[in-house]
């Protein structure tokens, strides 16, 4: 019977190493409910064994796809596992690499416009833009999504008289109330995400971006997070935060992670920011994709990745630099379908005024 | 009369949890069934994540019903404290007691009184540790996606050793493990530290037959042909695209109850726009709702 437990103990901790190759976290304390869960099941009930290795294993719906791959491959239907560790690596391999074709891996490393983004950057003008406009613009942005406060109250000279704060407080001095308690509402700061499109299609609104990038870079640390893609998605907000001048800062992403101009893989890039970072995404947070809309990336992820940021913040924009244009449709299929779930599609120009903001956004405030 | 399960809980098996939930009128999947089971068995919280109106916080209310056992819940959002969760001092109380043995001046004695068990408000969380009965509570605890990251992290502690500690009173431990049952409509991503302490399940919308036999069960008197229509709509309005807020079972069954207090046999257009208030819940979604692609019918 030992032996067994033994035997057993060894296939759940083998079973969870394999689904950790296949990138799917599981904890020691995770592996021992696994394991007690498998002793209730037994392995005679395929289905069971698989209920109960998923439930202690898994804990996000997104790795189900994954789980079960590794399961069918590694008790292989019957019960019984699969041996061997060369044959559990192939299968990994499989696993990690089954969404990407030849082309998808080719257009993922490959960018023929960074040389020339590169250059381009080094003639730039850049202090003859409309930073301060954005400046504010941001700003009344970032004031209209936190003017919901909080149900938390704290202590404020200012609020309204708490009768129970006040008798809370006065059981330090025997029950008298020497002074009559007041709060307010707390209010939750909002925070702003920056989602920028800095492919090769938007390459005409570099100033511009760089102009919005600069204001943002403005605010407070911990009230914004940037982040840039092309073909990939990259957390810029760091390298903004450490870097005094904004230029310092995008010649260190340029040059080391060879990152601008290239295609445009919306969807991959919002799929990354739901999944990679989703403690970002808040009621109290504003999100700002800027993109033109033209994009070579997989519409189904995109239109998935948009419903879930949709879900989780307070306010989603699209600022579409084509907006203000004579003639502009939202004609792309991309544009067709963040129109389904942003707030507002808008103008870039939205940002360069704080008023024009508020009446676009106005629609959205009701 | 109660239907629930009688015996000791240690007895029971997964079939008869099935049975048990079946009996109160909850009709679950068999995922759901062997991870309940599990999370009963091996004394673990379960966090059920999904889309609002999946049945979440509709099983802990079942799972109270069916094992016989009482539900206590605790309703998180935002801005929610531990005061609220594990317990309060009842100031006002405390306050006359201490107008009333002023005149003794004796500050021990005093203390003593007022930091007594008597003058403390339970909250679930203190309420789920003390609790007296035979078979363990059932804790809900719904909704924890609205909750500060705060609370959530508290929350970690009373999970890990399911223990309450008042610094007046001294630690509170639970005799018996509560059936902790944690729900999140996943607004915004659970830590990973409250997710090892669970199992998980996520709960999807239920395939066509078993919301039909979930609508049936919850609906006295409607026909079976009514509920397959309605369940077919509902779900060709899930699949379309664009649709934020996609109708759960909850509003399949209120609908198809309004359908029913109509007097409606079968659904036509007329009656699903009287009546798409049950089902489409934002004006944005009833804008972009295609009745034609909902109903079957070609353009």
């Amino acid at each position: 019977m030992t032996g067994d437990r033994e035997n057993l103990a060894e296939l759940v901790v083998d079973f969870a190493r394999v689904l950790r190759e296949a990138g799917v976290k599981c904890s020691i304390p995770e592996v021992i409910d696994a394991f007690n869960a498998v002793l209730y099941m037994g392995l005679n009930d395929l289905e069971k064994l698989r209920e109960a290795l998923r439930s202690t294993l898994v804990k996000d719906p997104e790795h189900y796809k994954v789980f079960e791959e590794v399961f069918e491959y590694f008790w292989e239907g019957r019960g019984k596992p699969r041996q061997g560790l060369q044959a559990r690596r192939f299968m990994v391999r499989i696993v990690s690499e089954r969404d990407l074709d030849p082309v998808s891996r080719f257009l993922n490393v490959y960018s023929p416009l960074e040389v020339s983004w590169k250059n381009r950057i080094a003639r730039m003008d850049t202090g003859s833009g409309k930073r301060r406009e954005i400046s504010r613009t941001v700003r009344t942005y970032l004031r209209l999504l936190a003017l919901e406060a909080s149900r938390r109250r704290i202590l404020r000279a200012k609020g309204e008289e708490s009768l129970r704060y006040s008798m809370k407080r006065s059981l330090k001095t025997f029950g008298e109330i020497v002074k009559i308690a007041r709060t307010t509402k707390k209010r939750v700061k909002a925070r702003l995400v920056i989602v920028a499109d800095v492919s090769g299609s938007m390459s005409d609104e570099w100033e511009w971006l760089y102009e919005l990038l600069a204001a943002v870079k403005k605010l407070p640390s911990g009230r914004y997070e940037v982040f840039l893609f092309s073909t990939r998605l990259f957390r810029a907000t760091e390298l903004l935060e450490t870097h005094t001048r904004l230029e310092e800062a995008l010649h260190v992403i340029m040059n080391e992670f060879m990152y601008w101009g290239g295609g445009t893989r919306i969807g991959e890039a919002l799929e990354t920011l739901v999944k990679e970072y989703p403690g970002i995404l808040k009621k109290k947070t504003g999100v700002l994709i800027v993109s033109d809309g033209w994009d070579l990336g997989d519409l189904e992820k995109l239109e998935k990745s948009l419903a879930e940021i949709k879900r989780r913040v307070g306010h989603m924009a699209w600022i579409t630099p084509h907006a203000s244009k004579p003639g502009f449709a939202p004609a792309t299929s991309c544009l067709q379908i963040a129109l389904n779930y942003v707030d507002a599609l808008l103008p870039k120009e939205a940002l360069e005024n704080p008023r024009l903001l508020a009446t676009l956004l106005q629609r959205w405030e009701n | 009369m109660s239907r629930g399960y009688k015996r000791k809980l240690e007895d029971l098996t997964m079939e008869e949890l099935e049975k048990a939930l079946r009996s109160v009128g909850y009709i679950p999947d068999r995922k759901l069934v062997v991870t309940l089971y599990l999370a009963i068995r091996l004394g673990k919280p379960l966090l059920l994540e999904g889309e609002p109106g999946c049945g979440k916080t509709e099983l802990a209310k079942a799972l109270a019903k069916a094992l016989d056992t009482e539900l206590i819940r605790l309703q998180c959002y935002e801005g929610i404290e531990a005061s609220q969760a594990i317990y309060d001092w009842d100031y006002a109380r405390q306050l006359i007691t201490i107008r009333l043995l002023e005149s003794t001046r004796d500050a021990e004695n005093i203390e003593k009184t007022i930091y007594s068990e008597r003058y403390l408000i339970k909250g679930p969380l203190l309420k789920a540790v003390t609790h007296e009965g035979e078979k363990p509570p059932v804790l809900l605890i719904d909704e924890i996606d609205r909750a500060d990251e705060e609370f959530e992290a508290f929350l970690l502690e009373f999970l890990g050793e399911f223990q309450v500690t008042i610094p007046e009173l001294g630690t509170f431990r639970a005799k018996t493990r509560p059936i902790v049952i944690i729900t999140s409509n996943r607004t915004r991503e659970i830590s990973d530290g409250l997710r090892r302490r669970c199992l998980y399940l996520y709960v999807s919308y239920p395939d066509r037959e078993r919301e039909v036999e979930i609508v049936l069960s919850k609906v006295n008197g409607a026909p079976r042909r009514l509920v397959e229509e309605a369940v077919e709509v509902v779900n060709r309005i899930r699949s379309q695209k664009g649709i934020v807020k996609k109708p759960g079972i909850s509003e399949t069954i209120d609908w198809v109850r309004s359908l029913v207090e109509l007097g409606h046999r079968s659904i036509t257009r007329e009656n699903l726009e009287s009546t798409m208030s049950c089902i489409v819940k934002s004006r944005e979604d009833a804008e972009k709702l295609d009745i034609n692609y909902v109903l079957g019918e070609k353009q």
